[in-house]
């Protein structure tokens, strides 16, 4: 939703190429990602920055504050998940682009 | 059916179950070999490293823990290992302008033998392993 904001309705289209990826096309939100997230959001942000030809800012969620529970507090599970996707958009940087 | 005269041991790499099942059907169907599996690339190299001769890496980009190009550079460092013909496969544009240029220019890559974007079709996968691991034969 954050890059329709930015590169308008083009960001919908290049989501809605990815075939596991379901986009809802008047909200802009994913409404179901078929296979690993961690493949396909490294696929989407190499497809945006290809459209934009600059780097692309990724926040990753990161736990509710009001739940008391920080950064560090996070499951082993998420944080393998996490640098999983951090190391996935190295290797696009790297030789995808 | 393609095989040789003698039977090949592949080690497939992906997390993604339904791929992991296509591969092993295709495989199946068309070669004789047996088929290992491998869900991240930690698990790839320790079984690579348990001694086992595989005749051929079917390997994702993007697993966890060591992505398959880590996978890669610990191969061209070992001298068994780098004689491992590799299939790299990947949801990643691997046929782009951008990747064939990198598949050239690092060393890392000097163990991939051919490329194969997911999703691919069962014959795309039965001709690109054909090629690299040789004749061919029916189970018929």
């Amino acid at each position: 939703m954050q890059m329709r904001q930015r590169v308008g309705d083009k960001a919908i289209d290049i989501a809605k190429s990815i075939e596991d990826l379901e986009i809802d096309e008047n909200s802009g939100k994913v409404v179901r990602i078929k296979k690993s997230p961690a493949k396909i959001i490294a696929l989407l942000i190499l497809k945006y920055e290809k459209l934009l030809g600059e780097k692309v800012s990724f926040a990753l969620p990161r736990p509710n504050p009001r739940s008391g529970r920080g950064f560090g507090e996070v499951s082993d599970k998420t944080k393998d998940y996490l640098a999983t996707v951090e190391k996935n958009l190295v290797v696009i940087r790297k030789y995808f682009e | 059916m393609l095989s040789n005269d003698t039977q090949k041991h592949i080690l497939v790499v992906d997390d993604e179950q339904e791929t992991v099942e296509q591969i092993k059907h295709v495989l199946a169907a068309n070669f004789k070999c047996i088929v290992d599996v491998a869900y991240n690339g930690k698990e790839a190299l320790d079984k690579l490293r348990v001694g086992e001769h595989y005749d051929l890496l079917i390997l994702d980009i993007l697993v966890p823990k060591l992505n398959g190009i880590e996978v890669c550079e610990f191969m061209i460092n070992d001298q068994k290992l780098k004689q491992i013909p590799t299939l790299l496969v990947s949801i990643l544009p691997l046929n782009s302008d951008d990747f064939q240029k990198s598949l050239a220019k690092f060393k890392e890559f000097a163990v991939v033998k051919d490329v194969l974007e997911k999703p691919f079709s069962d014959s795309s996968l039965w001709s690109k392993v054909g090629k690299i691991i040789g004749k061919v034969e029916s189970k018929n």
